[in-house]
């Protein structure tokens, strides 16, 4: 019997596993995924080192995404939107671009600021020692601005620019808006027993060394420390059970390798499966006491399914075309361009902003030559000779959290494990769509103004959501219209709680990964308060 | 220029130090020593290797080979698609793909040879240097929005000669030389004063 058992190990079931263990429960951490191999990644290695150069075997993904999990899905009367649904121990911190950016203050305020959705049930104030524990537990490489829509943290030294970045930079400074360097998990030095990143560019395919953060480098021996915790893998989560007082008692796993299904009791339980995965297990958590899913009386599970909306430009700037190749790798994005245009005076067709995160998408591979017409001896030549004035502008933006996007199960189409599986309805809206068409419109301006002449839409439409899919089992002040409170725990059951992305209110155009670790941090903390306070029985 | 860290220097410094190895084992479950060691294939059993097909002759393959030549060929800078064994891997990837790719192919390669034939009267691996230059100006000329087999064929075969081509050592390393996957004590940033500054450069 555990206090607390965890359902998903990644940066929110991974912190507050060990948040929850330091402060002395007994902890199970489930997850549906096995502990990655070596082998599993291509850690600085050559695309000739493998079969296929290194691009996968069509139709096969890669390992910590079985074909199993892939296919079991649908998108209904979707636009162009894809969710990432990981089975690995680590959960997506295992191969991650590590941006770590607080939201502001105004992020939690949209009702009360723009006249839109709902403002969120707790405040910056409220996460911000929360923000400051993760900074400082996970290293966090950045700089103090003092700008009120990225408020500062606890920095690592920071990132240095690029050649690219330095010219894109000044060329933001004659538009009047800010290039500052990026805020990432990744060491810039030695920290809390890793070493510092040695600048190889692979962050998106697993850290051989732990620079960046990952739950199995950089919390799981602190868990395990304590003498409490329990890492339980390749087990997926079917059901949870509730008692008759309407508690949930345990949950019903199966597992992956002997297909055989057991119970797991624990006193408290928290869902950490990323935004359509917790949807989806309360939603196939049916019993007397809740006909219609766990903690769904109100039928606001699955409800309010948003995340970023995403756009490429890429640039090639007239001053380094032609010029010598040098190592531009770094730990991919060394720069960001923060929201400004709640700034500008001019009058938008939209609410909400978006920011750009600069060079991430690598400096191995010609991106242009997918696009660039023609062939022959000016096609290779023209390839070679704007490669190393590449500038990539990835562009985020808000998309907006609606009821009519969500999350439902097909109880008639299960997967291999004989669950049913989840059903996707998102469409932008056309406040989407507008915000979309302007963060391309502005990565034009800023890319011209920095002298280039040739510009690449690798994205010809919005995209959601970049692996940052958020809501569908929200926080808010209303029970009638969220599912958590602001500590993530459910309204109509005390000892359930969901962290993570789900738990948004609503979203903003930054990245949401240390928001859910330092909502993790928070549920933690307070889980552990309601058991002094004897309001929860662990 | 970036200060490298020769690679053996690098994975005596990583596996020397026992805790960041063993941590960084926490990842993945491997032994510490196996740090920076590869265990794929060696670049040069790739190149060596004879292509073995279920989808094309060795026909087929001659033709590959020349058309995706004509597409990024050999020039006084670097080797091209060839010596970059594109055919190779055109053959790998379309053997592991569906049934409608590899007609798209095997019907394409069939167009562009009843194209050389009919103009130059042989098969298009055996035309000259311009005549097989004619014939890919023919089939790109609808690149952006292609209709016919021979355009359609045009742009699987360009994405799969770019694809082959850049992700080769002969790509990467000859062509572009590509400075980086590499391990450095520190990523010095941009160094130049015209790039921070503005001055010097143009306008």
């Amino acid at each position: 019997m555990f206090d607390v058992c965890v359902i998903g190990s990644g940066p929110a079931g991974g912190v507050l596993s060990k948040e929850l263990a330091e402060a002395g429960a007994k902890v199970a951490l489930v997850e549906a995924g096995r502990t990655m191999k070596r082998e599993d990644f291509h850690f600085h290695a050559w695309p000739s080192e493998f079969p296929y150069r290194g691009t996968r075997k069509p139709g096969t993904p890669p390992p910590a995404y079985p074909k199993e999990v892939s296919e079991a899905i649908r998108y209904e009367d979707s636009d162009n939107i894809r969710v990432d649904r990981i089975r690995a121990v680590g959960g997506r911190s295992i191969h991650w671009n590590a941006v770590c950016l607080r939201f502001a203050e105004r992020d939690f305020k949209d009702r009360s600021l723009e006249g839109v959705e709902e403002d969120w049930p707790l405040t910056y104030q409220e996460l911000a020692q929360a923000y400051s524990h993760v900074e400082r537990m996970i290293g966090v490489t950045g700089s103090r601005e003092n700008l009120e829509i990225i408020p500062d943290g606890e920095f690592l030294p920071p990132l240095k620019p690029r050649c690219c970045e330095e010219i894109v930079k000044r060329a933001c400074t004659r538009l009047g808006l800010s290039m500052i360097p990026a805020r990432k998990a990744v060491l810039t030095k030695p920290y809390d027993d890793r070493p510092a990143c040695h600048y190889c560019g692979r962050c998106m395919e697993g850290c051989d060394v732990g620079a960046v953060f990952s739950v199995p480098v950089s919390m799981f021996p602190k868990a395990f420390k304590t003498g409490n915790f329990t890492l339980i893998e390749n087990k997926v989560a079917r059901e949870l059970l509730v008692d008759r007082g309407g508690k949930v008692k345990s949950v019903s796993v199966i597992d992956t390798v002997t297909r055989k299904e057991e119970e797991i009791q624990a006193s408290m339980f928290a869902i950490c499966c990323g935004a359509p995965e917790s949807a989806r297990l309360l939603l196939n958590s049916r019993s007397p006491q809740f006909p219609n899913g766990l903690a769904n009386s109100n039928d606001m599970v699955g409800r309010y399914l948003h995340g970023n909306v995403a756009a490429n430009v890429n640039g090639y700037l007239e001053e380094l075309v032609g010029t010598a190749p040098i190592n531009n790798d770094g730990a991919t994005d060394h720069t960001y361009i923060p929201r400004f245009n709640h700034l500008q005076s001019k009058k938008r067709n939209y609410v909400g902003g978006f920011h750009y995160q600069l060079n991430y998408a690598g400096f191995m591979f010609p991106h242009h030559a997918r696009s660039l017409k023609g062939f022959g001896e000016s096609f290779k030549t023209q390839v070679r000779e704007l490669q190393p004035g590449f500038v990539q502008m990835g562009g985020w933006g808000k998309a907006m959290a609606r009821p009519e996007n969500r999350v439902t199960v097909d109880r008639n189409k299960v997967d291999a494990y004989g669950i049913p599986i989840p059903v996707l309805h998102f469409r932008f809206c056309e406040n989407d769509m507008a915000l979309w068409k302007d963060i391309v419109e502005k990565a034009h301006e800023i890319l011209h103004e920095a002298g280039a002449k040739t510009i690449i839409d690798t994205t010809k439409a919005p995209a959601g959501f970049g692996s940052h899919e958020a809501g569908t089992v929200r926080m808010g002040k209303d029970k009638r219209t969220s599912v958590l409170n602001s500590y993530c725990q459910a309204h109509e059951v005390n000892n359930l709680f969901v962290v993570g992305g789900s738990a948004f209110t609503t979203y903003n155009e930054k990245n949401p990964t240390l928001t859910i670790m330092a909502l993790a941090v928070r549920t933690a903390r307070f889980i552990a308060d309601e058991v002094k306070k004897r309001n929860l029985r662990a | 220029m970036h200060k490298k860290i020769p690679r053996r220097e690098m994975l005596s410094i990583i596996v020397g130090s026992t805790c960041y190895a063993v941590r960084a084992g926490g990842l993945y479950a491997a032994s510490p020593t196996a740090v920076h060691v590869h265990q794929a294939l060696k670049a040069a059993d790739v190149a060596n290797r004879p292509v073995r097909s279920t989808v094309f002759n060795n026909h087929h393959l001659k033709t590959i080979a020349a058309l995706s030549e004509n597409i990024i060929p050999t020039d006084s800078h670097s080797p091209g698609a060839r010596a970059a064994r594109v055919d190779e891997f055109v053959n790998e990837i379309v053997s592991a793909a569906g049934q409608a790719i590899q007609k798209l192919w095997v019907e394409g390669l069939a167009a562009v040879d009843k194209l050389a034939e009919r103009e130059f009267g042989k098969s298009f691996a055996d035309c000259s240097a311009d005549q097989q230059t004619k014939i890919l100006t023919r089939i790109s000329q609808n690149e952006e929005k292609p209709v016919t087999l021979e355009e359609r064929f045009f742009v699987a075969l360009k994405q799969s000669t770019v694809d082959g081509y850049y992700l080769s050592d002969v790509g990467i390393h000859q062509e572009l030389q590509y400075q980086g996957n590499a391990v450095l004590a520190e990523f010095p940033g941009c160094t130049h004063e015209e790039h921070k500054t503005g001055r010097k450069a143009r306008q």
